[in-house]
């Protein structure tokens, strides 16, 4: 009797750690951030005041400015899609060399956030080595102030952060596409189709579920992954025209002091976030 | 086998909860463990120097105390502290940056107050004007950690290249603008600054956004939304910005560079002037020689009774609420005031400390001394001592951002200052009444 009940228990027993660390990480601090977000801190201590942080989130002209900034973010995601199953395509076919171009395209992912950014923002300085090339070869004209230019800024951020997450997906399409059955492109091969037809009628439906995977996963990559490069490339400037979410919420927190305006913005952040988790987990039980 | 599986996850269990704590004593010798979390070297090359120098002294006349000093990264102090005092985890003293900066974490609760462990007395050898940025509700909260003067520094060679007298090179507005023209006709960039990471509108507010006021009050009045920015008297500073960037006067790479970026272009020839600090620009004279760098006041545009003030703030320490040796904290602080600790903070990184017992006779430079006179001739008011929480966030810093990446007219950079200062209140009800009545006090 007793040894039974010990086996019923036993399960729990190997879960608990990891349950424990969950709650301690993730459970608690979410609970804390939520419940704060109705309170205000003064002289050490929290007033309750309701929803009051939420209005004046919701009133305040830079937590608009850094959704829209956030969704602009959004339109790297089917530009990164279409190209990084291009590019796998291209490797899947073997082309001379596709290791080492494997490898070359997933480095930038591996490299740490900060070194990208500290790296690219003195890449692109007004006086940084690209316009002083483009100086060198003539081309006066188009070296521009690419951090520094409030039409510029923002995509030149949006670039690099491309150029860093590209190899995610092209390693994630190509470890799919190797998996494909090979007999369904020899078939395609007899009925004469062409490399477009194979890619459109046999690579993308096969790859389908990685894809959709792949846009999920990069979209919450763009609301909530990117505060690095913001901090590092730009700091949300010139004139808010990069500020996203998380920095926003790293400005308020730390930069006006105000953690309870922060956590407020912060639980926006989780709900979007949360939206599309649910999203992907709606399209991944219909996959299966 | 199961039962030491089920023990080894208990073990680990435990050892989660309970391996995280702090240790109080310094790896197990019994002595007390005190942290200071500072910042300086930037402004005050030497400081990290001098502060190893204050743990030395004092853990030897204090043998059971260890100290253990970290130097913070601009971008980490506030950072780092605050998420420290979160957590019940902070320092025991923590370095600030003086007036609202220091005080909005007083209002928070996130500072001790150190007027209930250093007494009145003891308090007494630093000048009440240096303690009143740090003074409120009848407490002292902080104490200086160095006092420094605002100024621009500028390369003499540059100004004798473009024919402007090194040794008085611009008092007025439209000296500063002569001579910016002639170092321009001349091929060199008149003044080198950076904007990218945002401490620079703050200090331009210091050298100029002063001008037109005759007393603090007036500050006050502009930082509570008495008065307006759209104000001539608050926003010709806005104008005189616009002056310079529209006479091609200012770096062309200034949004790409972070402010002590911009400062360094004086240094690698790239710019012949830039705002900067006493304490910075006497360790230029030192290393290049006193017919090298120069020290100058802002150049006068305003009306004001601050018109020709100077800005000599001071840094300061402050004892958080979560320090867990606030007595020993305390007696650190008082520790750095002590006659020759702070003569070696002049010798080692040239920071005068606003202190009764600070001898002139030790200042060797002549900037300094130049400096010195300033203080005794002119007011002495600094504009970013008052600006209201969050007002440089969210306000000062994305509007002068704008005027230079968007060309924001001075005229609607007031009403976006305006709004944003409007904002800022509305936003932060209990730290802005806490603010007005603070600043009433001083």
């Amino acid at each position: 009797m007793k040894t039974n009940r010990m086996k019923k228990f036993t399960p729990y027993f190997y879960i608990l750690p990891t349950f424990i660390i969950l709650a301690v990480v993730i459970v608690i601090p979410i609970i804390y951030v939520i419940i704060q977000s109705f309170y205000t801190t003064f002289a050490n201590e929290s007033v309750f005041v309701g929803l009051r942080n939420y209005k004046m989130a919701f009133e305040d002209e830079l937590l608009l400015t850094a959704l829209k900034n956030n969704l602009k973010l959004f339109l790297c995601v089917p530009i990164l899609t279409v190209l990084s199953l291009a590019i796998a395509s291209i490797l899947y076919n073997k082309i001379r060399g596709w290791r080492f171009y494997r490898s070359v395209i997933f480095i930038p992912y591996i490299l740490a956030i900060p070194v990208v950014g500290i790296v690219f923002s003195y890449l692109l300085q007004y006086n940084g080595v690209i316009n002083s090339i483009l100086r060198t070869i003539g081309l006066e004209n188009m070296a521009l102030d690419w951090l520094g230019d409030p039409n510029l800024a923002f995509p030149s951020v949006a670039i690099v952060i491309m150029w860093k997450q590209i190899g995610f997906g092209v390693v994630l399409f190509l470890a799919r596409m190797m998996s494909i059955d090979k007999t369904l492109y020899e078939s395609a091969d007899v009925d004469g189709a062409t490399w477009f037809q194979k890619f459109m009628h046999i690579t993308v439906p096969q790859t389908k579920s990685i894809i959709e995977f792949y846009v999920i996963i990069t979209l919450i990559e763009m609301l909530s992954w990117v505060f690095n490069f913001i901090y590092v490339m730009t700091a949300g400037g010139p004139g808010n025209k990069t500020l996203v979410l998380e920095y926003l919420i790293y400005k308020k927190a730390f930069g006006g002091g105000d953690f309870n305006i922060a956590m407020a913005i912060s639980v926006v952040l989780l709900a979007i976030a949360a939206i599309l988790i649910v999203i992907h987990q709606i399209v991944m039980r219909k996959e299966e | 086998m199961k039962k030491i599986s089920v023990v080894l996850i208990a073990a680990l269990v435990v050892s989660l909860l309970f391996g995280c704590g702090k240790s109080d004593d310094a790896k197990g010798t019994g002595k007390t463990t005190l942290s200071v979390w500072y910042w300086g070297e930037q402004e005050v090359p030497g400081y990290k120097a001098y502060m190893e120098e204050m743990v030395k002294r004092y853990e030897k006349k204090n043998p059971d105390i260890k100290v253990e000093a970290v130097l913070q990264e601009s971008d980490n102090l506030y950072t780092a502290f605050r998420t420290a005092e979160a957590a019940g985890e902070g320092p025991d003293i923590q370095y600030m940056w003086g007036g609202t900066q220091a005080m909005e974490d007083v209002w928070k609760g996130n500072v001790a107050p150190i007027s209930d462990y250093i007494s009145e007395e003891e308090l007494s050898v630093i000048p009440k004007s240096a303690l009143a940025q740090t003074n409120w509700n009848g407490k002292q909260w902080g104490i200086p950690a160095y006092g420094f003067t605002y100024g621009i520094a500028y390369d003499k060679e540059a100004m004798r290249t473009a024919g402007v007298d090194p040794e008085n090179p611009f008092t007025t507005w439209d000296e500063f603008l002569e001579c910016c023209e002639k170092l321009k006709s001349s091929g060199i960039t008149p003044l080198g600054m950076g904007l990218k990471d945002g401490y620079l509108p703050a200090w331009i507010g210091i050298f100029l956004g002063q001008q037109n006021m005759d007393s603090v009050n007036d500050m006050i009045s502009l930082m509570s939304g008495q008065e307006s920015f759209t104000d001539k008297k608050y926003s010709e500073w806005l104008e005189k910005i616009a002056e310079l960037k529209e006479a091609g006067y200012i770096n062309e790479d200034i949004l790409s560079l972070d402010l002590y970026q911009g400062q360094q272009l004086i240094e690698s020839k790239k710019a012949a002037m830039t705002l900067h600090t006493q304490p910075y620009a006497v360790s230029l004279e030192k290393s290049l020689g006193s017919d090298q760098i120069g020290f100058a006041k802002a150049p006068v545009f305003g009306t004001g009774k601050f018109a020709d003030s100077v800005a000599t703030p001071s840094q300061v320490y402050v004892i958080p609420n979560s320090a867990k040796h606030k007595e020993e904290a305390a007696d650190f602080l008082l520790f750095l005031q002590e006659e020759d600790n702070i003569k070696y903070l002049y010798e080692s990184a040239n920071a005068m400390m606003p202190n009764n017992n600070f001898d002139e006779s030790w200042v060797s430079s002549e900037i300094d001394r130049k400096v010195l006179e300033w203080q005794k001739e002119d007011n002495n008011f600094c504009y970013q001592l008052y600006f209201a929480p969050m007002f440089e966030t969210d306000g000062l810093i994305p509007t002068v951002q704008k005027m230079f990446s968007e060309g924001l007219a001075p005229k609607d950079a007031a009403v976006e200052l305006d709004e944003a200062l409007g904002k800022c209140m509305e936003q932060n009800p209990e730290v802005h009444d806490a603010f007005l009545e603070w600043s009433v006090e001083e």
